[in-house]
């Protein structure tokens, strides 16, 4: 390893004193800067029409929205599924990055990390407000209800309650432990004490010990290995919602994987955009580079492929299989009502990332990030006409129904879109978005070289 | 008698712990902003206690993966037996989904735990903490903790680039 490989994933004139200084300054500056506010205003008047709409959905409950009798989903699961996929991400690419010594995994595993937990939160409240009586959540909990019966251990949507509630708790823990060393960091910046208390107990009394760094170590790499395995099941049960019923194109073995990919492809996208968000409005560019972009336009790329194939699957799936309901669907989606969403999902997830062949556009942020958009409206049109598509239009003729999103349809969309930025806004004044000892040990390794 | 004594980097510590068992002084601890790799000084207890992590992780997945197996079995079969859908009873298939997850979870939360106890967080009211610059040691300063006398101190200092000294609290 050379320095300038070793620099390629910062700017030459770094140093671990810039590093503390830049990524701390952002928690313990007593004012926030101009464009922090300007985002935290933009978001919180976009998270009082996430508010508004989940309270008017509670008190009049899901007749708000455009559901009907065949499409009971509707955008609520819609969402929930596109959130899930996006929080996919972050312990992903984490703990991948963790397990391969990736060099670009300091300046982004933060905030990727910090994305997971907050998408899977906002995923998780999804389900809750479809249920229309949201106070019988708990029983898909281990909970005998009050007639001693037991959930429905053979139903999808109980084994999705369990995947996604162990990946929320150990996604959020996984976040802790690369958090402790630089929550110590922060504790001995502080200038007030109130504050040093505060990063002081959440730090634990970490005091950076070869003791405490080499069982630090030994944690994360269990705790990166299970992750893997974790963020891969979870998401195959998540297609396993789809997989496990008996509508048509969903009964497929080739929705696990799909899932996976999917969730990769979009949480990757929204790590980007994240990425580019941080770098400009924080300052953030001698840490996060072009290279960055670079590595996750290479990601991009591989799984606009994979969704490609997949795309293709479904229909040669449908047609070698001889399963004429599957073919109708597939038509009935691509000539028919839904057609300009579903060649809008094509171009988005399929087509348009193919620039990214060229290492020009790789390297223009500005390309990567307009692309990452292009791909997350594409992700969510997919996870749109997966749910509204097949449940409009099942075996039975009769039930058929089109679906049509109502205001309150789009509150919830546009207001977790806005409670997604308000919360990574939030987050980012009160945890470091950039792993200072990850950087440190960077730089330390290209000195060394 | 126990100090601290600090440097700027990484390679200045490194030198300093060379010069250190040369002299045949103990090393006690090494303080890092990062972690440091390979390591200073090599404790068998610090490789062992990484891999009981592992160990204790293992084999609390495994026992929670039996509980929660045991607990969907018990609860569909015995303790509320509830044939629907022609299924017949003990489906392991399904089982076995949930217990996967929780397995992983609770691998996670045992290693956490484990972690704790082996290097006794948390620890608010370190000693530690009390020592002259101690707050440089997670930012960018690295501090080595030597068994060593004052009359030794002052050479060993002036020889390996130390910026400052001073003893350990305790």
């Amino acid at each position: 390893m050379t320095n300038h490989a070793a620099s390629q994933w910062h700017s030459p004139d770094l140093t671990p004193e810039k590093v503390v200084s830049t990524v701390s300054d952002i928690v313990l500056r007593p004012r926030p800067t101009l464009t922090w506010r300007i985002a935290f205003a933009v978001s919180f008047g976009l998270t009082l029409v996430f508010v508004g709409g989940l309270i008017w959905s509670f008190a009049i409950g899901p007749r708000l929205w455009g559901n009907n009798a065949s499409n009971v989903w509707g955008l609520p699961i819609s969402n929930y599924v596109f959130w899930l996929g996006v929080g996919h991400a972050g312990t992903l690419i984490s703990s991948l990055l963790w397990l391969t010594s990736q060099r670009w995994r300091p300046a982004i595993n933060r905030f990727a990390e910090i994305m997971t937990f907050v998408a899977v939160c906002i995923a998780g409240l999804f389900p809750i407000v479809h249920l229309g009586r949201p106070m019988y959540v708990f029983w898909v909990a281990p909970v005998p209800i009050h007639q001693g019966l037991w959930p429905q251990w053979m139903s999808a949507l109980v084994w999705d309650f369990w995947a996604v509630f162990s990946y929320l708790c150990f996604s959020t823990l996984y976040l802790y432990v690369g958090l402790l060393p630089d929550l110590a960091t922060l504790r001995d910046r502080a200038r007030r004490r109130v504050t040093a208390l505060f990063y002081g107990a959440l730090a634990l009394g970490w005091n950076g010990s070869q003791r405490q760094w080499r069982l630090h170590r030994g944690l994360h790499a269990l705790m990166s290995a299970v992750a893997v395995p974790l963020v891969v099941s979870v998401h195959s049960i998540v297609g396993l919602d789809f997989a496990a019923s008996v509508m048509p194109e969903w009964n497929s073995s080739l929705y696990p994987p799909y899932f996976v990919v999917g969730a990769l492809f979009s949480g990757f996208a929204t790590v980007a955009i994240i990425g580019a968000w941080l770098r400009a409005t924080l300052h953030l560019q001698p840490i996060i580079t072009p290279a960055h972009f670079d590595a996750i336009a290479r990601v991009l790329l591989a799984a606009s492929v994979i969704m490609g194939l997949s795309y293709a699957s479904e229909w040669a799936a449908a047609w070698y299989a001889d399963d004429a309901a599957a073919q109708r669907q597939l038509l009935g989606t691509a000539v028919g009502e839904k057609a300009a969403q579903y060649w809008i999902m094509i171009a988005a997830n399929v087509l348009i990332p193919q620039a990214l062949w060229f290492s020009s556009v790789r390297r223009s942020i500005a390309a990567v990030v307009a692309i990452s958009l292009f791909i997350d409206v594409g992700m969510w049109l997919e996870r749109y006409l997966i749910v509204v598509g097949a449940l409009g239009h099942g075996y039975i003729v009769s039930a058929w129904r089109g679906f049509t999103p109502t205001i309150v349809d789009a509150m919830l969309l546009f207001g977790s879109v806005g409670f997604f930025c308000f919360s990574i806004t939030i987050i980012a004044r009160f945890v470091p978005i950039v792993s200072m000892h990850g950087m440190r040990r960077l730089l330390a390794s290209g000195e060394r070289s | 008698m126990s100090w601290l004594i600090e440097y700027a980097d990484e390679p200045a510590l490194r030198a300093a712990a060379t010069a250190a068992r040369d002299a045949d002084f103990s090393i006690l601890e090494v303080y890092s902003p990062h972690e440091l790799e390979p390591p200073v000084f090599s404790r068998s207890s610090d490789e062992r206690d990484a891999r009981r992590i592992a160990r204790d992780g293992v084999i609390a997945g495994l026992s929670i993966f039996a509980i929660v197996y045991a607990l969907q079995w018990w609860s569909k079969d015995f303790a509320y037996p509830f044939p629907v859908g022609g299924r017949g009873p003990h489906p392991w298939p399904a089982f076995i989904l949930p217990a996967i997850e929780f397995m992983m979870l609770w691998m996670g939360v045992a290693g956490l735990v484990s972690f704790l106890f082996r290097t006794q967080l948390p620890s608010l009211s370190n000693p530690l903490f009390a020592a002259d610059g101690f707050e440089r040691a997670t930012q960018t300063h690295f501090f080595l903790e030597l068994d060593i006398d004052e009359n030794g101190l002052a050479a060993f200092c002036g020889q390996t680039d130390a910026l400052d000294r001073t003893e350990r609290p305790n």
